[in-house]
């Protein structure tokens, strides 16, 4: 075959999971194709495609409980790649890898396309231990997300955060199966939606780590609702199984359908129904399916993750009909003559398949909506209040007007769950938009009663935009620092310095080779040059260089500007910026508030530094940074503890002292592509010396480590098990907690 | 045997001591009531066991250990114990008593009359061997996939699981490895030694193929039992009050353990036998574990997948030959990748084993035998749970007794309740939430009206240690205590810390005469913390 020709990969799929497929009323949508672009995951069709093992995932079929290897599938295998895949089946094995990897692939696919960018998974941490030195932790680039189909006997599928791992279980169903038959096997890594939920933690976890931090009561539940909107709408982009439905509920998708189910096969295999969407509706004692009507007061009653979640995920999907059925309304009344009713009967097909595009469209939207908001959140403890105004900010930058009333539905849909942001007077689309800078710093300077001019700003942008396009000036000059002095703090900061050098030239690096790689083929000429390192270190904006497509580059590059901006924003930080960013730079700040070990000041984590590309309303590109900043606070349960350790003189060396819970706050500054001006800062709640953030999140903390859920343990549990837990089925309750 | 000398302790005036034993993190209580001739106390023991390296701080530093608390108890009842109770097997209820032989043992000087055990240690009673079977095969697969984890040696285990089993083993079995537990399962029920020493897998299977079954438990209480001079009594919730022999105006009311399998584990009854894997229900914490291990030594043929598409894991090592199929080539150079061993699964599958040690230890506490006090004169009770959790609490609401002509609910008991011993040292779900009107028996169900201003709590927990521990066992739970503290205004006593405190809440000069009835009637020693529930009639002083 021709390299020339780059055929788009397609594999089939179950659309939901075996048992629906195996249902004679779904027969017409019991598979789908996902099509998967050439450009994302290129291999040469002349080599095996073993795995897959792409430049995202790796599939590696490894069942430990049976002390089992299966064999991995060759998708460029004639009679693999010629059949779109091997037929849907759940007894060959190769058949799960197919579905895993096309699976999650597809959604990868979705992310990009949405953010304009490549993804990436959360970087692999390893501690590295030296002879009489303090251990080092080192930050490696993640190269693909292993996954594992069969690696549990259980009724269970979760992302490692550790592994970078997605770990598949299947387990025998049940006498309360109603899916699966009793005594057959349930594959959970043939369930659409546990796939696509489960790659979406571990995209997440790429985008905002932090997020896996169970600090208040909407994290954990926004990483369920969120991979749980996104497996949803994923089944929109299937326009055989859209249609199927469409004809079924004749166009009125807020009837019963298999869209608003979860993971069908699974849930129902373990006897109890689908957690995340239950508030989409119910079946009542006639056993009929009605739509649940938002209540306003049922997250303020509600406490655990799924039940937060499944509030979300209910208003977003309420956001989603109000669109659908305001653009489906004209073609319902085209269809009948005006009077907007259909006749009885089956739904004509043409209507059908236009019914099915809008859909379509409308998901496709709101999907994109729901994940280009996850750019403009505050880094860390973020709340449902600040999800909303995420998706409005977001959605208003890239099309400032609401022709279609997207937005509009949006907050209608989240006000009438009760999702809105606390401590808001008024809730209309601009008071929910974060601020921009000039209207923050207005308030800022009508706060302290003050009028001056902000050329100060103009400084701040000149350094960022020096940073971002001339990043090795920028560092030459932070190599020789003025005031640093202490022979330890001078070698930790020349240590920065020299990290900072190595990302960027991993960079000049991985360019390097990028451009070289035809020269050992070439016949006119032959350059085999050893390039110094020094060379390699490019002083243009990293974040451009290239097509952007190549991870690693990227992955360097923005840990290359995470570093100089620290580097930035430890020289020099004003008190007014700090006002205005909600950061504290101040020595008089709690001794538990992170210090920087070179400063002594409080310490700040450049988290992200990243580009987000968008097509605007009139197909403009619009491109703008990301920039990503958290301070930590150590806290404690006992309020005395807390007031003595806050007391205690400021040691740098105690930044990772023992202490019962992590306070963190941060904010995330959008910063202009072009002129390098802040456009808006999106803060947390409350600022990392504030005491009502630290008793908030003390509070929540508290409830959840006293609450346990067996007769030993703490109710809280480890980053590594983040995402395994919530799966296991809730306790029963009429214990303490 | 060595000659009893005259105890220590004297009966009360009227009612109960309540001598709580500071041994470490455990349940060793010593009842002693006056007997209605001669002035020789009646004494009962309920449990004598801490958890292994438990014992309080300031204990451990006078190198005071279990042996020198046993020859505490020794003088304190010069040696004759009228009952000993055992409420349930656990290596904190019953890790002071002797093995079968064992004469050099601090305990077996002791003149042991009576032994009052649960209907579940009744080895004539088929419920209780069915559920001792169950048990039996659950603990198999549990201390399999102990050594299992341990065989990997940290190579994709999660962090911490395999010395966590190896406490709750030590729970169930006094023994912390699997291999340990296995070994000794074998030898009970009678396997080939050559069997023994193949393996912990080969352990299993051969246990598996025995037609004896459940002969568990008989290991740890043959010592005791056969120190035994009077009866083996085996009581079952429901059975007529029983009196203390020799001592008037007391009525002992059994509560637990439940005769209901689906209260005493977790089975579902409505569940037949074809849903079940070995002794798990479908779906169970341990039915994949046992599912995988049920395959006799090659696991593979326990594979979902038909035998064409298994490659066994011993066929793919990280040495490859070069004309290996690329198939192989590929699982060797991803799942074996030298610098890749942080992503392995190899144990992740294990990881419900951490479930399995829990559910086990709730199965079992559950078997805890509950026994309410009756004080005649004054109609106050005390509950006396063991382990039990919500499993025995829901039991209790259908309990009621002839008594004279007149029914008596366990509901009426509790609301006289003015003493209880907290169960499971505080645990989550052993002391149960709800009011008055709940459908099951609960904290709010005890001390009421006339006897609303006398509770007392006893909870046998090393706090200091409990918390302290590297992962801490919340034991009491903060809710459980906060809850006590409210109830019983402060009068809660503890192992550890073991000096009575005061709380802010009751400091005020309206609490001075209940704290100081308090402070007289309790004693805090060395090797005990002591309290006497009296029995005049309440508001009568």
């Amino acid at each position: 075959m021709s390299t020339e020709f780059r055929p788009p990969r397609r594999l089939n799929v179950f659309a939901f999971d075996p048992s629906t497929a195996r249902s004679f009323a779904n027969r017409n949508a019991r598979t789908v194709k996902i099509t998967l672009p050439y450009e994302l995951d290129p291999q040469d069709p002349g080599e095996p495609f073993f795995g897959p093992k792409g430049k995202y995932v790796e599939v590696v079929d490894y069942d430990p409980a049976s002390g089992a290897f299966y064999a991995p599938i060759n998708l460029n295998d004639d009679a693999v790649m010629f059949n779109d895949g091997l037929p849907p089946s759940p007894e060959d094995p190769q058949f799960h890898q197919q579905m895993v990897y096309a699976v999650s692939m597809n959604t990868v696919s979705a992310f990009e396309e949405a953010l304009g960018r490549v993804i990436q998974w959360a970087p692999t941490i390893k501690k590295v231990e030296k002879k009489g030195k303090e251990a080092e932790w080192h930050y490696n680039f993640t190269r693909r997300l292993r996954i594992y189909p069969h690696a549990l006997r259980e009724a269970n599928a979760y992302y490692n955060p550790d592994k970078k791992a997605l770990l598949f279980g299947y387990f025998t169903a049940g006498p309360e199966s109603t899916s699966a038959p009793s005594g057959t096997t349930v594959f959970t890594c043939l369930s659409h939606d546990i796939i696509v939920h489960e790659t979406v933690h571990a995209i997440l976890d790429g985008l905002h780590p932090s997020f896996a931090e169970d600090s208040n009561p909407d994290m954990r539940a926004l990483h369920e609702a969120f991979a749980d909107i996104i497996a949803l709408f994923q089944l929109f982009s299937f326009p055989t199984v859209l249609e199927e439905q469409i004809a079924k509920t004749r166009g009125d998708l807020s009837r019963q359908n298999l869209l608003g189910e979860l993971a069908q096969e699974f849930g129902q295999a373990v006897g109890r129904g689908c957690a995340l969407r239950s508030f989409l509706g119910e079946t009542n004692e006639h056993g009929v399916w009605k739509p649940i009507e938002p209540d306003p007061t049922k997250l303020r009653n509600s406490t655990a993750p799924h039940e937060r979640g499944a509030v979300l995920v209910a208003a977003v999907f309420r956001a989603f009909m109000t669109i659908y059925k305001t653009r489906v309304e004209d073609l319902f009344r085209i269809a009948s003559n005006g009077s907007g009713v259909l006749r009885d009967g089956t739904i004509d097909p043409d209507l059908k398949r236009r019914l099915a595009a809008e859909a379509a469209q409308c998901a496709r939207r709101v999907m994109r909506i729901c994940i280009r908001a996850m750019d403009y959140t505050p880094p860390v403890n973020v709340t449902f209040g600040d999800y909303l105004r995420a998706i409005i900010t977001a959605d208003r930058d890239l099309f400032p007007e609401d022709t279609q009333g997207y937005r509009a539905a949006f907050i209608e849909a989240f006000a009438s769950w009760g999702i809105l942001p606390a401590n808001m007077p008024t809730i209309s689309e601009p008071s929910l938009r974060w601020p921009t800078v000039a209207n923050a710093e207005a308030d800022r300077q009508a706060r302290r009663g003050i009028s001056e001019d902000t050329e100060w700003l103009d400084k701040i942008h000149s350094n960022l935009g020096l940073m971002l396009s001339q990043p090795r000036k920028m560092l030459s000059y932070f190599s020789s620092p003025m005031s640093i002095d202490g022979k330890d703090r001078r070698a930790r900061y020349q240590l920065e310095v020299e990290r900072t050098a190595e990302e960027a030239q991993r960079v000049g690096q991985l360019v390097h080779e990028r451009l070289t790689r035809f020269n050992e083929a070439s016949t006119t000429m032959i350059v085999r040059e050893k390039v110094p390192a020094r060379t390699l270190h490019m002083d243009v904006n990293l974040l451009e260089v290239d097509d952007s497509r190549d991870r690693e580059i990227v992955y360097h590059a923005s840990c290359h500007y995470q570093r100089l901006l620290w580097l930035l924003m430890n020289s020099a930080s004003s008190p007014r910026f700090a006002e205005l960013t909600g950061l504290t730079f101040s020595p008089d700040a709690p001794a538990t508030v992170r210090r920087s070990q070179i400063t002594e000041l409080p310490s700040v984590h450049v988290a992200a530094v990243r580009i987000a590309r968008r097509q605007g309303q009139r197909g403009q590109p619009e491109r703008e940074y990301v920039i990503e900043v958290i301070q930590t606070r150590r806290g404690y349960f006992d309020i005395d503890r807390q007031l003595h350790e806050d007391a205690q003189p400021v040691d740098p060396k105690d930044s990772n002292r023992d202490c019962d819970f992590k306070f963190r706050a941060g904010t995330t500054f959008l910063v202009d592509a072009r002129s390098f001006k802040i456009r808006r800062l999106i803060r947390t709640a409350y600022a990392v010396d504030d005491p009502v953030g630290l008793e908030a999140c003390r509070a929540y903390v508290d409830g959840t480590d006293a609450q346990a859920p067996n007769a030993f343990y703490s109710g809280r549990s480890p980053r590594s098990a983040a995402f395994a837990a919530l799966h296991h089925p809730p306790h029963i309750k009429d214990g303490f907690s | 045997m060595t000659k009893a000398p005259t105890p220590r302790i004297k009966a009360p005036k009227s009612g109960v001591r309540v001598r709580m034993y500071r041994q470490g993190h455990g349940d060793c209580f010593l009842l002693t009531f006056r007997r209605s001739r001669g002035t020789k106390p009646f004494f009962m023991l309920i449990d004598c066991g801490r958890k292994k390296g438990s014992t309080p701080a300031d204990l451990k530093d006078k190198d005071i250990d279990m042996d020198a608390v046993i020859e505490a108890l020794w003088t304190d009842t010069g040696g004759k114990l009228d009952v000993v109770v055992v409420t349930h097997e656990h290596e904190d209820h019953v890790s002071g008593f002797p093995k079968a032989g064992d004469d050099t043992h601090p305990f077996s000087k002791f003149h042991v009359e009576d032994l009052w055990l649960a209907w579940t240690e009744d080895g004539a009673d088929p419920d209780a061997n069915r559920f001792r079977e169950l048990y039996g095969d659950k603990l198999l697969t549990l201390a399999l996939a102990h050594e299992k984890l341990r065989a990997l040696q940290g190579v994709g285990v999660p962090d911490g699981v395999a010395d966590e089993i190896a406490e709750f083993l030590e729970l169930e079995t006094g023994h912390r490895t699997g291999a340990e537990v296995l070994k000794e399962a074998c030898i009970e029920m009678g396997v080939a030694p050559r069997d023994i020493s193949a393996g912990p897998a080969q352990a299993f299977a051969a246990a598996r193929r025995t037609k004896i079954r459940g002969k568990r438990y008989k290991e740890r209480l043959a010592g005791l039992r056969a120190m035994v001079k009077g009866e083996i009594k085996f009581l079952s919730p429901g059975d007529p009050p029983l009196p203390l022999k020799g001592v008037k105006g007391v009525r002992v009311f059994p509560f637990g353990p439940p005769r209901d399998q689906k209260l005493l584990t977790s089975l579902n009854p409505r569940q037949s036998e074809e849903f079940h894997v070995g002794p798990f229900a479908m779906g169970e914490p341990g039915a994949g574990l046992f599912a995988a291990f049920d395959g006799g030594e090659d696991a593979s043929s326990t594979s979902p997948f038909a035998p064409r598409y298994v490659i066994r894991q011993d066929e793919v090592s990280d040495s490859i030959a070069e004309d290996a199929a690329p198939e192989l080539a590929y699982l060797s150079m991803t799942y074996l990748a030298e610098n890749d061993e942080d992503r392995r699964i190899d144990g992740d599958w294990m990881g419900e084993a951490q479930a399995l040690a829990l559910r086990l230890n709730s199965e079992v506490n559950n078997t805890s035998l509950v026994l309410a006090f009756e004080l005649e004169s004054s109609g106050r009770t005390l509950l006396f749970t063991g382990d039990a959790q919500r499993g025995s609490w829901v039991s209790w609401s259908d309990l009621s007794w002839d008594v004279d002509g007149t029914t008596v609910t366990a509901k009426d008991l509790l609301a006289r309740c003015t003493f209880y011993k907290a169960g499971h040292h505080g645990s989550h779900n052993a002391t149960l939430n709800g009011t008055l009107d709940s459908p099951h028996a609960n904290l709010n169900w005890m001390a009421l009206g006339d006897y609303a201003g006398d509770f007392v709590a006893m909870v046998p927990s090393n706090k200091t240690w409990a918390w302290g521990k590297k992962r801490p066992w919340r034991h009491p739970m903060k809710a459980i205590e906060h809850a006590l503290i409210d109830k019983a205004r402060s009068r809660v006593l503890m192992i550890e810390p073991h000096e009575p405190q005061r709380h802010d809440s009751h400091s005020g000069s309206e609490f001075d005469t209940m704290w100081a009835a308090f402070a007289k009637a309790t004693k805090s020693e060395e090797f005990a913390v002591e309290y006497v529930v009296d029995d005049m009639p309440p508001n009568s002083t």
